[in-house]
């Protein structure tokens, strides 16, 4: 009867449009009211305490790094040396669309960045040579989500957050799902144009290799100082953070004093959205612990789940219909913890199963009602949401394939660590 | 209402310059200790706690800046559950409900924040006191449902856009 009055409480908070900040803080008071012998008190020490946490340094400057790089001009560089490098493919505009979407997400580790940092640039373009407006918005729709899963990921880090796996394992284990998700599209790219016109390679591919170089550094400076294990994932931000404002600044000379201010601003109404949730849901995750809730849920459902098969395919299911109505950070921070006993009963790598969880969400955006890149695309493309709806099946069967794989092959994901 | 509108821009024009600090602080220290390491071999032993304070600080009053810019995360699923035509009010009712969460939650922090002022704790790694930094926590949750009470009140300055999904 409790949980059900608290189920209605808290239904009835989202009816009357309330955040999820103050959802959670009236989940915890409740918590606290039921079982906590009504210790107030200790949700604000746990609050403290998860915000005192080094691990956490590295995604206001991930973000701010994602802001810095799309407020220039570097996403159009790379994505004019991707355009000249794919020419001679069939609809390379299109393949090169869906690889600036990937090298970029690898840059600004945010979905909605990318498909708008690539989408402005390849969008007008692809339209321009004669690409089908269905084809051109799903792709970028489909190929911006690709910023959830190519390291480095906020929706990785939130996830190593609550569930005290490694971070940097699991921008190494994002790789190979992020190359399969990214070949996936391609392939399907290449096929849908493959009557599209070709042609050779010419000098313009140097010039915009030139032109983009230090565009192309950032990527290379992420990924190549975390896989070496030369940054840890918080340094690889704060030297991305640099890098870009000397790219911006002072190489590229696209931004000056009040333009990165402005940015930093932008940035700061970002996080003052998603840390006071991860604080208290770090709160909630602490509270359910220690009155063993986890325990209790792997206890049942582990003799109501027949074998790893039948935990994947339900818990794929709860994924794919949370995903849909529900912000993927809310949904790590509130499932990850919850899941990962589970999955650890079933003998699943924690990596792989954060991984697979990620991929699966990564589907909500892209699934009405909540699909953020869906009303992302119908903004920036002055597009119907209904269209935008259809436009993207094709690439959802081709994600739901990549999720398939990803989840029934543990070494896609573990290979590297 | 003037008096109002003037002390939410005033509130918001801290909290900006507040957080672009705080930014500069946590790139900045962090920066360099990555670049000493880099030279030198060795880097400033206190440098990730003064990062982890300086997150602190730009995260919660952030938050200020979110209730500001409606960039709140918050689960639209349920938008459209009621008559379109009790909105207003029901709105209204939303901000108040978030006022009084927040100034509940703002006592129970100031009540902690006590608690570690009495015990004279300390960071151990930069030995400063941790109530100062830690006041941070009550006061954003006061300035937090003073704001939601002020859009209650006069709902003409509550944001345009009242919410995003990041």
């Amino acid at each position: 009867m409790t949980f059900f009055l608290l189920f209605v409480l808290l239904v009835g908070l989202l009816v009357l449009r309330q955040p999820m900040v103050v959802v959670l803080l009236v989940a915890l008071m409740a918590c606290y009211f039921f079982w906590g012998e009504g210790q107030y008190r200790f949700i604000a020490l746990d609050a403290w305490n998860a915000l005192n946490k080094e691990v956490l340094l590295s995604i206001p400057l991930y973000l701010l790094a994602g802001n810095l790089m799309a407020a220039g001009s570097m996403a159009r560089r790379i994505t004019n040396f991707l355009q000249e490098l794919s020419c001679f493919v069939p609809g390379g505009l299109a393949l090169a669309a869906v690889l600036a979407c990937a090298v970029f997400a690898a840059m600004s580790g945010s979905s909605t960045v990318t498909l708008l940092a690539v989408g402005g640039v390849m969008y007008p373009a692809l339209m321009e040579a004669g690409y089908s407006r269905s084809l051109v918005v799903g792709l970028l729709c489909a190929a911006g989500t690709l910023g959830i899963i190519v390291p480095p990921s906020i929706p990785l880090i939130l996830y190593g957050v609550m569930t005290q796996v490694s971070i940097v394992d699991l921008f190494i284990a994002g790789l190979g799902p992020a190359l399969l998700l990214t070949l996936l599209m391609s392939a399907y790219v290449i096929w849908r144009c493959r009557d599209m016109p070709t042609r050779r390679w010419s000098s313009e591919l140097g010039r915009s290799f030139r032109a983009s170089i230090w565009a192309l550094g950032t990527p290379a400076l992420i990924m190549g100082g975390i896989y070496s294990g030369y940054f840890t994932a918080t340094e690889a931000a704060v030297v991305a953070v640099a890098y870009t404002l000397l790219v911006q600044v002072f190489v590229y000379r696209e931004m000056g004093f009040s333009h990165v201010v402005e940015v930093a601003q932008d940035t700061s109404r970002l996080i003052g959205g998603l840390f006071p949730v991860l604080m208290l849901a770090v709160c909630l995750n602490l509270f359910l612990t220690l009155q063993q809730l986890p325990a209790e849920i792997v206890a049942s459902l582990a003799s109501w789940l027949e074998g790893p098969v039948s935990f994947l395919f339900a818990t794929n299911i709860l994924l794919l219909l949370v995903g849909s109505v529900v912000d993927i950070g809310s949904a790590i921070l509130i499932l990850a913890p919850l899941l990962n006993p589970l999955a650890a009963n079933f003998d699943m790598h924690p990596v792989h199963f954060g991984i697979m969880m990620i991929v699966n969400l990564e589907i909500g955006y892209l699934t009405p009602p909540m699909g953020l890149n869906l009303i992302v695309a119908m903004g920036a493309f002055r597009i119907g949401f209904w269209d935008v709806c259809k436009a993207v099946i094709p690439f959802v069967v081709i994600l739901l394939t990549g999720l398939f794989l990803v989840a029934a092959v543990p070494s896609i994901s573990t290979f590297l660590i | 209402m003037i008096a109002a509108r003037r002390l939410l821009a005033l509130l918001t024009r801290l909290e900006n310059v507040f957080c672009l600090s705080g930014f500069t602080v946590l790139v900045l220290v962090l920066f360099v200790d990555v670049g000493m390491r880099w030279l030198f071999g060795g880097g400033i032993p206190w440098s990730h706690q003064v990062g982890i304070y300086a997150n602190a600080a730009l995260a919660l009053v952030a938050m200020g800046l979110a209730s500001s810019g409606g960039t709140h995360l918050r689960p639209r699923f349920a938008d459209n559950w009621l008559p379109q035509k009790y909105h207003p009010q029901l709105e209204t009712l939303g901000e108040l409900i978030s006022a009084t969460v927040f100034f509940v939650f703002a006592v129970f922090a100031l009540q902690m924040v006590l608690e570690t002022h009495a015990l004279g704790e300390r960071s151990t790694v930069t030995l400063t006191l941790v109530w100062p930094i830690q006041l941070l926590l009550p006061s954003v949750f006061f300035v937090a449902a003073l704001r939601h009470l002020l859009f209650a009140v006069f709902p003409v300055l509550r944001p345009t856009k009242n919410e995003q999904e990041a």
